[in-house]
């Protein structure tokens, strides 16, 4: 994964840049010795050298290959997607009701087969999180819209 | 000792010790959840011992901390979930341990060197409480710069098989630290007009997103490839003659865990990062370190738990705080009428000693507990990964929300998670982030007061002899490995030369 590393690099030095031109607006009081920029620019500038050091590595081939199949990384990413929606639409269903159909459509997606399971363990997670997280340590779970 | 006994018979109290189990229990399952941390357990169980006897209600919260604090390593062991940042290097080695099959003696060893660990620590603060808590107030700014630089250092031995990516992901973490308003000087930084940014990214969700999310995005992927699907938990235990071999090592870290613990602010959670260090140091087979080494489970444990004991001597002996679980316990100490301080152990002996004691039972039971719940803790392992990822993504979002109960820590435990899974997938390491985190802020504001102290001159980092130790050690630290590692570079080099 040589391009792996080089895109990885490369948006760090994007990043590294974007914090550093933020630094410009710091302001400095007057007594202090070093400002409130001096660590961040540190940072940055070391973020920097360290991503042109591993891009010159992966050109020159001296850093480790990465071994990695890419056959399967679609099902993490939509996992990842999975994740995003649920968390959009907790504000609008509330928790509990997102939770259990989470739940289910990743337990589903994971080809869990066992129609029990599929519909007891959502809804079990749910009675878990209330009893323990709402009940027992006072952490209010948001309610949605409509919920 | 008249007070130690009178502290024992009043411990033998069947409601006494029944609570201190309670407390035990529930910390347990309060520190092996994401997100929910020691303090967290401390302070949810606060309120309800306002109405116990000093002795209970203390010894009630002291079995909370202690016991979270054990059961943040079960789930960093199990499934790579660290329940709190302090057992984030204890998932290093004790998760490549479960992936062998080793479970049974990852926990094995994490229970021993735990107890072993905190029984130690209280024993030095029944002994040398008060000769040690002066040595610790003479840690000021600068030696806790010097400490936080010498955390910062270990980087380099964590950071695995690419120098480079460890090093960046390091630095990565110290700069998201920046962000928020600025220590001391009080200007908001990268915080975007956002008041969420404004105090700064919290520690724990970026943890639970790193460690636990992006392993479970990770294990989506392998139930599709059909690998890696079930760990397997082979019946090895732990032997005799390998528990010989850690005696050393857990001493040692549980010498750093106490001597860390006692110093104010310096927090719990950089002592394990530095045992394990030290444990590779003195190591023989520094490779194994990162595969699953047996030190690089016993070392982090060991200092996590001595913490404990050692956060309790400057709170006992001078009424400061040394991390936030210890700030509520000194809270918890003045609702029920006992003021910490050189006067508490004239005014009130028989209870301090009666604590003491209790600190001890606490780590015992910490003992029993552990060995005998290791074959239902493994349990976990059984479940097919098709129900636990699901169930794992769903903590990780309860968890970073129960926090604050904020839903933007929710948001950044999301992205967090989906940064992590990337970088395991690229191989940078993701220890080295949090290291930098936990360690960017104490690093920042104590070299920034510390030139305000000398106005400006760099000589105060030079002429104390503490910060001048731990600097000297600190360059050690991050260079040697580096050093190491070109030396290596250059004689494969030269080998390569001759044979051709």
């Amino acid at each position: 994964m040589k391009k792996g590393n080089i895109i990885a690099s490369i948006i760090v030095i994007i990043t590294s840049l974007f914090f550093y031109f933020n630094t410009m607006n710091f302001k400095k009081l007057d007594n202090q010795i070093i400002g409130a920029s001096f660590m961040p620019r540190f940072y940055t500038t070391l973020l920097v050298i360290l991503s042109i050091i591993l891009i010159i590595k992966n050109l020159s081939g001296s850093e480790n290959k990465v071994e990695n199949s890419k056959k399967y990384f679609r099902y993490s990413i939509i996992t990842m997607l999975f994740i995003l929606t649920y968390l959009i639409i907790i504000p609008v269903v509330g928790f509990y009701s997102s939770t259990i159909l989470l739940v289910f459509t990743l337990l589903y997606f994971a080809k869990l087969k066992n129609k029990v399971l599929l519909v007891s363990i959502p809804i079990g997670t749910s009675i878990f999180i209330f009893l323990f997280f709402q009940l027992a340590l006072n952490v209010i779970m948001p309610t949605g819209l409509i919920f | 000792m008249n007070l130690l006994i009178q502290g024992l018979m009043n411990i033998l109290d069947l409601q006494v010790i029944l609570v201190l189990l309670i407390g035990i229990i529930s910390g347990i399952a309060i520190g092996s959840l994401p997100g929910l941390t020691a303090t967290m357990g401390v302070a949810l169980v606060l309120p309800i011992t306002f109405g116990m006897n000093p002795i209970t209600g203390i010894l009630l919260l002291i079995g909370v901390y202690f016991g979270s604090v054990y059961g943040g390593s079960l789930t960093a062991i199990l499934i790579n979930t660290p329940g709190t940042p302090a057992s984030a290097a204890t998932a290093m080695d004790g998760y490549e341990m479960s992936k062998k099959g080793l479970a049974h003696k990852a926990l094995t060893i994490s229970t021993l060197s735990s107890t072993i660990g905190g029984i130690l620590s209280v024993i030095v603060l029944i002994l040398v409480a008060p000769q040690l808590a002066n040595f610790a107030l003479k840690f000021s700014a600068p030696e806790s710069f010097a400490l936080a630089v010498f955390g910062i250092s270990i980087i380099s031995s964590i950071a695995g098989k690419s120098m480079t990516k460890g090093l960046m992901a390091g630095v990565l973490g110290l700069l998201v630290a920046t962000i928020g308003i600025d220590p001391m000087g009080g200007f908001p930084r990268f915080t975007f007009g956002s008041i969420n940014l404004a105090s700064g990214v919290n520690l724990i969700p970026v943890m639970i997103g790193l460690f636990a999310a992006s392993e479970a995005f990770k294990s989506m992927e392998d139930i599709f490839a059909k690998q890696n699907l079930a760990i397997k938990v082979e019946k090895v235990r732990l032997k005799w003659s390998e528990f010989k071999t850690l005696i050393v090592t857990i001493i040692r870290s549980a010498g750093i865990g106490t001597f860390i613990g006692m110093i104010p602010g310096a927090g719990g959670d950089i002592t394990s990062f530095i045992a394990y260090n030290e444990a590779k140091r003195f190591s023989k087979n520094k490779e194994e370190f990162g595969k699953g080494a047996m030190k690089g489970v016993a070392a982090p444990e060991a200092a996590n738990n001595s913490v404990t004991g050692g956060a309790m001597i400057p709170l006992l002996t001078l009424g400061i705080p040394g991390d936030a679980v210890t700030a509520v316990l000194l809270g918890a100490l003045m609702v029920q009428g006992l003021q910490p301080g050189p006067l508490l152990f004239t005014n009130n002996g028989p209870i301090v000693y009666t604590l003491f004691i209790g600190m001890l039972l606490a780590n015992l039971f910490i003992l029993i507990i552990g060995l005998l719940g290791i074959k239902y803790f493994i349990k976990i392992l059984s479940v097919p990964k098709a129900i636990l990822s699901p169930l794992i993504l769903v903590l990780c979002v309860v968890g970073s929300y129960a926090l604050n109960n904020n839903y933007f820590d929710v948001m950044v435990m999301f992205l967090a998670g989906v940064i992590g899974y990337f970088m395991v997938k690229l191989e940078f390491p993701v220890s080295p982030v949090i290291l930098g985190l936990i360690l960017g802020p104490i690093m920042e504001s104590n070299f920034r007061r510390s030139l305000l102290m000398s106005q400006g001159n760099l000589a105060v980092f030079y002429t104390r002899p503490i910060t001048l130790v731990l600097l000297i050690f600190a360059l050690v630290t991050l260079l040697g490995p580096i050093i190491s590692k070109l030396i290596k570079i250059s004689k494969g080099k030269e080998i390569i030369n001759e044979n051709n």
